[in-house]
């Protein structure tokens, strides 16, 4: 009797034991029977405990790399050159998951489970669950044309077309940081970035790494980097990087230590394996992100996420207007007057010129609507937060030992000296 | 597998933990406040709150948050060194002598509560026993950072050049931070009047936390004084371009030459003043 017959009858005996299922994955794996692998690994799943769990995922996650998870790239793939020759293509996210469950029709057929359904038993710690195909693109983001031009240079077209990099041995991975005043919109941005590559966008965030136990952070951050390889096409995003790869010359205690090493040591790993995975992480504090993340093939490219030009400010009014009675109000005068102002600013001087309202209304008795007079007001009575962020990287760049590294900031901080006052 | 065991509230102290400790003191009063909420009989969360609380200078509440913590059973140890160093902050030296006396009853040997009342009673001009205190504490831990800072602050006004560098030795090789490090080797230089030494130490501090509000201000003297001489040859040109452009009735600006001058003078005071305080 082989050992596949052996587990199969042990199987038979207890539908329920996990560690039967999972051996029996291994052996169809080691029989390069990657279907029945699946499906043996995805009732491993189901009935495992804790201590196996981590294994059978990282077996899952290798098979689906190189089986199931290819062919439904293929198929994606398909559907975007489709696209590009005018067939109708998905519009929306929930049109992609149609997309993914035909996939998986298909996928029946041929008895391969792809990974998403596996993924219903993983840990809750990590957050892959339910991240789908991101529907916002670069139209949902008014204005900040250069900007939009810039990631499209640097980030889309190295993802979509990495033939042509190859073809001159220039390596198109790597990773992204973005970097800019609070609330100007970097997550956006990223999400923006990752609808434009058609790519899953799978947020990061420290509490998702974070643990108080041995080793546990370390490894957290390990089956992140193993699931995002396994679904690729897909943008591993690192919202507050700073506060994961907190710059080590600050830190007295070594507690962050283990966590950055593994992070280096799985983005060195994405580096020999660059095809449709790409790393991007945001911060408000570039200075406090570990010098070793941002060295060539780490986060090297540095995109300056700077506050809403005229237009994305108009646009932002627009938006935050919506919805509330008002007068006639000539927007575009109201962004002239908002320069440097981030998205989260304007929000404040909305909701400011609301409230200002409704007390006149509870003083007076007179309804009215929101005029562009209050809105002036409600300008003036305000002051951009950026400026202390400008202030604060003109200084890092005045003694940081980063030369040429902030050249976008520096051109920004030179058109911008009135506002910083005389700095 | 799931022994019945709520370990949440340990997980989010982590995360306040680690937000204090990379100096994100707002964001980690606000976990904080999520976890007294949830567990308000946790006293960790009260204590955390107060360590965010004292670094946004708060110290009232501080002091409030850690009886809180000590009221729920929180290890009274941590909780008393917290307490002299707010007090201390306070200038309440009667309760930092009371939290002294406790401490020596808890945990005799713990030397970082007898360097800090040795700093502090050095503080309060009580210099002799204050370094006796702090010598103690550096013969039993010599590599403690902090330990080393006060001592170094405490023997700033000895003539022994010697020891001083000697301090700075050890505290190069200490297990402070890089950025520590370098504020610690400025304020050296700074006291040995090697100006270039300093700037340069200063400007790497602040190259790795350009919000670090002490090396910009030390910067700032720095600059300052250095900038004396240019400023100088300002004020002569000053005063004799008034001398001579006066008018021949000298009813206007007779003495109006003095005025840069004087400006002048009180500068220097006052670029001198700060520099011996620093």
């Amino acid at each position: 009797m082989d050992k596949i017959q052996l587990l199969n009858k042990m199987i038979s005996l207890n539908q329920e034991d996990g560690n039967a299922w999972y051996l029996l994955g291994l052996e169809y794996v080691h029989d390069n029977n990657i279907s029945e692998a699946l499906k043996a690994f995805s009732e491993a799943l189901k009935f495992c405990d804790d201590s196996i769990k981590k294994e059978i995922i990282t077996s899952l996650a290798s098979l689906s790399a190189t089986s199931d998870v290819n062919k439904s790239r293929n198929t994606y793939e398909e559907v975007r050159t489709n696209t590009e020759h005018g067939i109708e293509a998905p519009k929306n996210e929930i049109e992609l998951d149609n997309l993914e469950e035909t996939d998986l029709k298909e996928s029946e057929s041929i008895k391969v489970i792809p990974l998403r359904v596996i993924e219903g038993q993983r840990s809750s710690k990590i957050p892959l669950e339910g991240d789908t195909r991101t529907a916002i693109t670069f139209e949902d983001v008014g204005g900040l044309d250069e900007l939009k031009e810039n990631i499209k240079m640097k980030i889309i077209k190295p993802f979509s077309n990495p033939g042509i990099f190859e073809k001159f041995k220039k390596k198109s991975g790597g990773g992204i940081l973005l970097f800019g005043p609070p609330g100007c919109g970097k997550t956006f941005i990223a999400k923006a970035t990752a609808g434009e590559c058609r790519a899953k966008f799978i947020p990061v965030h420290i509490t998702d790494i974070l643990d108080p136990y041995l080793g546990v952070s370390s490894q957290n951050i390990k089956d992140i980097f193993t699931k995002a390889r396994a679904s690729r096409p897909s943008i591993l995003f690192f919202d507050e990087i700073d506060t994961i790869g907190f710059n080590r010359a600050k830190l007295s205690s070594e507690h962050m230590r283990p966590v950055i090493d593994q992070l280096l040591t799985e983005i060195e790993g994405i580096e020999g394996n660059t095809e449709k995975l790409l790393l991007m992480g945001a911060t408000n504090m570039p200075w406090d992100v570990d010098p070793a993340l941002r060295r060539p093939g780490r986060f090297d490219k540095l995109i300056f996420v700077m506050p809403p030009d005229v237009r994305a400010r108009k646009e932002i009014f627009i938006l935050k207007m919506k919805g509330r009675p008002t007068e006639k109000i000539d927007y575009m005068e109201l962004a002239k007057r908002t320069e440097l102002y981030s998205g989260a600013d304007i929000e404040n001087v909305v909701e400011l010129a609301a409230e200002n309202v409704i007390e006149s209304i509870m003083r007076t008795g007179v309804e009215r609507e929101i005029a562009m007079k209050d809105l002036l007001l409600a300008i003036e009575s305000t002051k951009p937060t950026t400026i202390e962020w400008l202030k604060t990287i003109e200084i890092y760049i005045k003694y940081g030992n980063n030369k040429g590294l902030f050249r976008d900031v520096e051109v920004y901080l030179k058109k911008y000296k009135a506002y910083l006052g005389g700095h | 597998m799931d022994y019945g065991i709520n370990d949440e509230p340990r997980r989010i102290r982590n995360q306040v933990q680690h937000f204090i400790r990379i100096g994100r003191y707002e964001k980690a009063k606000i976990i904080s406040s999520e976890l007294i909420s949830k567990y308000p009989e946790y006293p960790y969360a009260y204590y955390d709150m107060a360590v965010c609380e004292y670094y946004l200078e708060r110290i009232d509440n501080s002091i409030e948050l850690c009886y809180k913590a000590l009221e729920l059973g929180m290890r009274p140890v941590s909780v008393s060194i917290m307490l002299m160093l707010y007090y201390n902050e306070k200038g309440d030296f009667i309760n930092v002598d009371r939290q002294h006396d406790l401490l020596k009853t808890l945990d005799p040997n713990n030397n970082d509560a007898l360097a800090f009342y040795g700093y502090s009673l050095w503080k309060r001009g009580k210099h002799k026993e204050g370094i006796i205190m702090l010598e103690e504490a550096f013969a039993n831990d010599a590599m403690n950072p902090h330990i080393i800072g006060f001592l170094f602050a405490a023997t700033k006004k000895s003539r022994d050049n010697k020891q001083k560098e000697q301090l700075l030795n050890i505290y190069m090789s200490s297990s402070a931070s890089e950025k520590k490090k370098l504020i610690f080797a400025g304020k050296y230089y700074i006291h040995m009047k090697k100006w270039k030494e300093a700037k340069r130490c200063f400007s790497g501090a602040i190259g790795i936390d350009p919000m670090n509000s002490e090396a910009l201000d030390y910067m700032k003297i720095i600059e300052l004084k250095d900038n004396l001489p240019k400023l100088m040859v300002v004020a002569i040109g000053w005063t004799t371009a008034v001398y001579f452009l006066r008018f021949d009735n000298h009813q206007i600006l007779t003495y109006g030459y003095f005025i840069p001058s004087i400006l002048m003078v009180s500068l220097v005071l006052a670029v001198i003043y700060k520099l011996r305080r620093l």
